[in-house]
């Protein structure tokens, strides 16, 4: 009787068995992401993680299924509440309190409290530093003003951590580790009690030391759901029916002059390198159309001036400077061997050098080499930060921190003092911008709820699985 | 320094978010023209006195044509205030360019005026808060909806509390907590807070529910969470009593399952997963059926109800009162609600599409005739995914969704209008 009232039935049933499983807006639990990186993270120990430790930006992502902060920085760039709720500092930013998210558990089950933070990080400050639990407050207090602690807690060691009698370390993170295999294989396990509700995914399994090839056929072949993607294969992924996805572009390529070599020490020299350059051809033939041309050095959505900088090459100019000068020995630049795209990049800007009368040499180095080398193509990653503290940040990177005008630091500045700080900079050519770089990222068709951070890396806990038996699914919280 | 920037900053903030939201009747148009009058006072300061300008204006940033031309009008009267003539082509002029560009932080709009060989360059922020969203175009079409609040903190429901046009009191619905609020002259002001916690940390896609529930003389708020439900009297406008809260009626099925407005069964909660099922109430029946995100009851003639759920599978089900299904519906998304309205049939059904949390949903409406359902409306887009939809009351239909841009929950007023 009722299918004979509704005629359509039939038809209508056939239809919902011969469509895909269609994703619903609400995830689904359950699943096991794999994910490949190329980087060997040899630690997780937050204690072991300084800025200039290798890998260091590889072990962040890794680092943060399992660790928390106490403020993070949103992709808006101010700081986010984590596992501290609210913060208070004096009026001379000498002396900051901290009140904690009440409720939290470290993985091995301990409570998150003052005490335990305080002791975790007695040995990230300096004599000039205090750290102490006050009741459920925590503080950080010190003789010199610290306006960026915000910033400053938001990356890099400051994870919060707790390490148990038998010396071993958990975090409160998302995930919790459930195998380690340093430099080879992470798996991370859902933490059933995260105080902010338990990930839909059942773990990650995070393969390490995969090269891009390797990591592009794996995607391809239904054998890794989330890997990195160099900027030639971005195309290559997407016909092959995976999603890339890319972040804000956050890595400037970039010459760093070598101030310790007179070949680089005339800044007509430097200039007319420059002014030789033609980045848009670096970006829309080397790199695939895969970022922008730099010009400066903080990128346009960063601070929305950076179209005032020239990104064109003027050849006339630099054939011009550099007939000032005398012969001089060919400059030699170097690039990470690590780093097929910064070789072909390095070798493009040779091309164009020679096109202006200047020689220049070639050659791969470590990345941890300190050779006689005049120019070194590097990356610098920015740090997530509003526009005057991500200048401040990359120029420190770059060893141009002197290169500021004094008294005109910019992250005491407007928008045109700020402006005015990075043309002194870039027109000091001792760094000579080439592009900006977003992170990119191929994911499988059975990704769901994948958000690309503006600043890069990953945010897993939202991420669930589109699976082919949704019975099974519906059956598991 | 650093303050001293920070306190700028919060100056500008401030002057464009009171200019925005305290002067009554300034609207989005305003801020521009208060930033574009501001911008031109920069430049005439820069320029030599009674230089003729003409302006190159190029547009970097998501501004909309039509503002851009707006803030061009407004430039100009600026500089026109200001003493600066504007040339025409033909005259001995100063060609300014400005552009109209954005950063993290908001609209960033600069100009180049000529001066020797390096061009002076001045430029006026104007932070993305004060800037007030594109007035919503009267939609032609069936679906309307209106913001009825907007915070930062995850909504998972909202209720008015007070019938027509006297807006009184609203219960907004967060994860650990109830708050409640009370209109005060032109917006909502916070009343009182109840919060409310669980044994466990909330799941991670938090589901609620509030029901007003009048019986008789008694009159409560019904809140409905994984395991908990709670009761919150209100007892006319008087202060509100604690909100009582307990691990729940094990037999009333939980969350409550709506036919319009109306309560008309319950469904039960997976205990810390963010489906219902598999048992289902509705009047005095009692079955089973799939999984499912959301469920609706609507009357199906004088043949009994007809239940529509939005299954994990990712399809929608219809069923009968003998726990059947009768139809299957694809391409529907996670949230179903069924709205009694004087168009069609008199009872429609909104459904959200298919997508995930990073993408941009719709509701639309539809009818179902004979097992099928017929689209009723057009779509009626959200800036984000739609994350609750339910009764609100009064006819209509309470949308919550996540903005993307923003990351703002808001929650709409969704009415249904026979307009064609």
């Amino acid at each position: 009787m009722r299918r004979t009232r509704f005629p359509f039935f039939a038809a209508a049933s056939f239809l919902a068995v011969a469509l895909p499983s269609v994703a619903a807006t609400h995830p689904h639990y359950g699943g096991s992401l794999r994910v490949e990186m190329r980087e060997r993270v040899a630690s997780l120990d937050p204690r072991r993680m300084t800025a200039d430790a290798p890998g260091a930006a590889a072990a962040e992502p890794l680092a943060s299924l399992v660790y928390e902060r106490l403020v993070s920085v949103g992709g808006d760039a101010r700081p986010q509440p984590v596992l501290a709720l609210a913060w208070q500092h004096d009026a001379e930013f000498k002396r900051w309190q901290f009140r904690l998210r009440p409720g939290v558990k470290f993985h091995e089950a301990s409570p998150l409290t003052a005490m335990a933070i305080s002791a975790a990080w007695q040995d990230f400050f300096g004599s000039e530093r205090r750290i102490r639990a006050a009741g459920e407050w925590l503080e950080i207090e010190s003789d010199i003003p610290m306006p960026g602690l915000l910033e400053e807690l938001s990356r890099g060691r400051y994870f919060v951590f707790h390490v148990a009698a038998d010396g071993s370390l958990s975090g409160t993170g998302p995930f919790r580790v459930a195998a380690w295999q340093p430099g080879v294989r992470l798996v991370v396990a859902a933490n059933e009690d995260y105080w902010a509700g338990r990930p839909f995914l059942d773990a990650v399994e995070i393969d390490m030391g995969r090269a891009r090839r390797e990591q592009l056929v794996d995607l391809e072949l239904g054998k890794g759901d989330l890997v990195e993607l160099a900027p030639e294969q971005v195309r290559r992924a997407t016909q092959s029916g995976a999603r890339a996805s890319a972040s804000a572009p956050v890595e400037l390529l970039a010459l760093e002059f070598n101030r310790d070599r007179p070949a680089a020490r005339d800044a007509r020299l430097r200039e007319a390198l420059a002014l030789s350059i033609d980045r848009t051809s670096i970006v829309n033939v080397l790199l695939h159309r895969q970022g922008e041309a730099a010009g400066c050095l903080l990128p346009q959505w960063l601070s929305g001036y950076a179209f005032l900088f020239a990104t064109s090459s003027n050849l006339a100019r630099a054939r011009a400077l550099r007939a000032e000068l005398s012969a001089a020995l060919p400059l030699v630049l170097v690039y990470d061997a690590a780093d097929a795209e910064a070789r072909v990049v390095a070798e493009r800007v040779a091309v164009n050098a020679r096109e202006v009368g200047i020689a220049a040499q070639v050659s791969a180095q470590a990345a941890s080499a300190a050779g006689t080398h005049d120019a070194r193509l590097v990356r610098v990653h920015l740090v997530p930060s509003e526009p005057r503290a991500a200048l401040a940040a990359l120029a420190a990177a770059l060893g141009l921190a002197d290169a500021l005008p004094p008294g005109e630091r910019p992250e005491a500045s407007g928008p045109e003092q700020l402006y005015a700080a990075e043309r002194a900079i870039v027109e000091g050519f001792r760094v000579i911008p080439l592009a900006y770089l977003p992170e990119t990222y191929g994911l499988g068709p059975r990704v769901r709820n994948w958000t690309a951070p503006r600043w890069g890396g990953w945010r897993l806990e939202d991420v669930w699985l589109e699976t082919s038996s949704p019975a099974s699914v519906g059956e598991k919280p | 320094m650093r303050a001293s920037r920070r306190a700028s900053l919060r100056f500008t903030v401030i002057f464009f978010s009171l200019l925005l939201l305290v002067v009554p009747g300034v609207a989005r148009a305003d801020v521009l023209d208060a930033a574009a009058r501001q911008l031109a006072a920069r430049i005439s300061a820069a320029l030599p006195p009674r230089e003729a300008v003409v302006l190159d204006l190029r547009n970097l940033s998501s501004l909309a044509a039509v503002d851009v031309a707006a803030v061009r009008r407004a430039l100009e009267a600026g500089l026109e205030a200001h003493g600066v003539p504007l040339a025409a082509g033909s005259a001995t002029h100063v060609e300014v360019r400005v552009t109209f560009s954005e950063n993290l932080e908001g609209y960033l709009w600069v100009a180049e005026i000529p001066r020797g060989a390096t061009p002076a360059v001045v430029m006026v922020s104007l932070p993305h808060s004060a800037v007030a969203l594109a007035a919503q175009a009267e939609p032609a079409l069936v679906l309307q909806r209106e913001l009825v609040w907007g915070q930062e903190r995850q909504i998972l429901d909202l209720a008015l509390l007070d019938a027509g046009a006297a807006k009184q009191r609203m219960a907004v619905l967060e994860p650990g907590q109830l708050s409640l609020y009370e209109w005060r002259n032109s917006g909502w002001g916070p009343r009182q807070m109840f919060p409310m916690a669980a044994g466990r940390p909330w799941p991670r896609d938090l589901r609620g529910k509030l029901y007003r529930q009048r019986l008789g003389p008694s009159d409560s708020l019904l809140v409905f969470l994984p395991g908990i439900e709670c009761r919150l009297p209100l007892e006319g406008n008087a202060p509100l009593a604690d909100l009582a809260c307990g691990p729940g009626d094990t037999d009333s099925l939980g969350f409550p399952v709506f036919r319009g407005e109306e309560v008309a069964g319950g469904a039960r909660l997976a205990p810390t997963g963010n489906f219902f099922g598999p048992e289902v109430r509705s009047g005095s029946w009692r079955g089973s059926m799939g999984p499912f995100f959301s469920v609706s009851v609507l009357p199906e003639g004088s043949g009994g109800a007809l239940l529509i759920s939005a299954g994990v599978d990712g399809l929608a089900h219809i069923y009968d009162q003998a726990s059947r299904a009768v139809a299957t519906v694809p391409g529907w998304g996670s949230d179903v609600s069924s709205i009694k309205t004087n168009c069609g049939s008199g009872w429609q059904v909104l459904a959200t599409r298919p997508g995930d949390w990073t993408q941009p949903d719709a509701i639309r409406a539809y009818e179902i005739r004979d097992g099928v359902a017929v689209g009723a409306a057009p779509a009626l887009e959200f800036s984000g995914p739609v994350m609750a939809l339910g009764p609100l009351g009064e006819g209509a239909a309470l949308a919550v969704a996540r903005n993307l841009q923003t990351g703002r929950y808001e929650a709409y007023k969704i009415s249904v209008f026979c307009g064609r």
